[in-house]
């Protein structure tokens, strides 16, 4: 659900607004300026992002290699006083220890947009939200956006140049950004398809 | 976009003689994963990008007596399935004759699915990958953000904006659609439809 505001929201104006509202939890984004609200995430959603939350975790600490954020962690991707901010939260987001090598700011959304973003597809993600929300993070930084479909065992790999689709048989990589890592679809998709459309050409 | 209509998965004929009812003249409707949904009318926006589509391709493929290009609403057998794309071309090589009743009985070799605003992520990388199964190209294209993703049968994946072409070297060697000429700019919006 999209709630418009005939003002544009900066990001510090996000972080101060209720989290309650006639006592339903709200979690907002910002995509310039725009309020998006997001809607608890189902059962599924939830039990997924935590498993790619964890495999990610996992292998970042082992290496060293920077900070993971959970979902409905805001990433500010980008401050913009004339046609506002945008403000995005990644189910999984990974950013290089480089960018912060003391750690993240103890206060306040990540600043910048993360170097690595994973979205899990719901039931009600529109094509137009999840296509406007991968450019923005490629817009603004994001070296690579993992979007996974649960629905179809399949993950889109975006990079600033190019895109790739993996399925089920395929392994997801982590390419420059997490040199080692590797994380086969088989484990992360539920095993039993249920009545998949599998028949050849 | 979609409403399902009944529980129990449905075969391609019982779908057939379901969708050839008088009283289900007027719809468009789909088989899905053995599931009926029904395609609502589109927004007029989207429905005029894909005319401008069906334009690029109905004058290539006439002219060079290449197959048959379809607009909104022909419903092609997909495997079990039966999808109704916006704009979608079968060469004369498969399909050697239109049938004038019924559906059409093969895949698309090229389908074109232009995206409304209530249509699901999932929904779309669903049928994207039936598609995929049964060799077809999908072109799946964005008109809020101008965007066109092409969806090739061994997973190659092109990201296509405003400044680009669709160049289809294996299916249509010599054919190329400037995207510019799909996405009109709004104020000359007039200009173009007059």
């Amino acid at each position: 659900m999209t709630l418009t505001l005939e003002k544009r929201l900066s990001a510090d104006e996000l972080a101060r607004l209720p989290d309650l509202v006639d006592d339903m939890p709200r979690v907002y984004e910002l995509s310039e300026g725009k309020l998006i609200e997001m809607a608890p995430a189902s059962a599924m959603h939830g039990r997924f992002a935590a498993k790619l939350t964890m495999k990610l975790l996992i292998f970042v600490e082992n290496n060293d290699l920077g900070e993971v954020t959970a979902a409905e962690t805001g990433h500010t991707l980008h401050r913009d006083p004339i046609n506002g901010d945008t403000v995005r939260a990644p189910d999984v987001g990974f950013i290089r220890r480089q960018r912060f090598p003391k750690g993240l700011p103890e206060t306040g959304y990540v600043p910048g947009a993360p170097d690595l973003a994973i979205e899990v597809m719901s039931p009600y993600d529109t094509a137009n939200d999840i296509e406007r929300k991968v450019a923005e993070y490629l817009r603004f930084g994001t070296r690579i956006v993992w979007v996974f479909y649960p629905q179809t065992r399949s993950v889109m790999i975006h990079t600033p140049t190019r895109i790739v689709r993996f399925t089920q048989a395929d392994t997801l990589d982590g390419g420059d950004l997490l040199p080692g890592f590797s994380m086969a679809l088989t484990d992360i998709f539920p095993v039993e398809p249920d009545a998949d459309d599998s028949a050849s050409a | 976009m979609t409403t399902a209509m009944i529980q129990a998965k449905m075969s391609v004929d019982d779908f057939e003689a379901l969708a050839n009812l008088p009283e289900n003249n007027a719809r468009t409707l789909q088989l899905i994963d053995g599931e009926v949904v029904e395609k609502m009318p589109s927004n007029g926006w989207s429905s005029m990008l894909a005319a401008f589509i069906s334009e690029a391709f109905v004058n290539f493929v006439r002219s060079g007596k290449l197959g048959y290009v379809t607009g909104e609403g022909a419903g092609y057998r997909v495997g079990k399935d039966i999808f109704a794309p916006d704009v979608a071309y079968i060469s004369r090589a498969r399909l050697p004759r239109m049938p004038r009743k019924g559906f059409i009985p093969l895949a698309p070799d090229l389908a074109f699915e232009v995206i409304s605003p209530s249509d699901t992520a999932q929904e779309v990388a669903e049928k994207v990958q039936v598609y995929l199964a049964h060799g077809v190209i999908v072109c799946v294209v964005y008109p809020e953000s101008e965007t066109m993703y092409v969806y090739e049968p061994d997973n190659r994946l092109t990201l296509l904006t405003r400044a680009d072409s669709l160049t289809l070297p294996d299916l249509l060697p010599g054919f190329s659609m400037a995207l510019a000429d799909i996405f009109p700019v709004d104020d000359a919006d007039q200009e173009i439809l007059s």
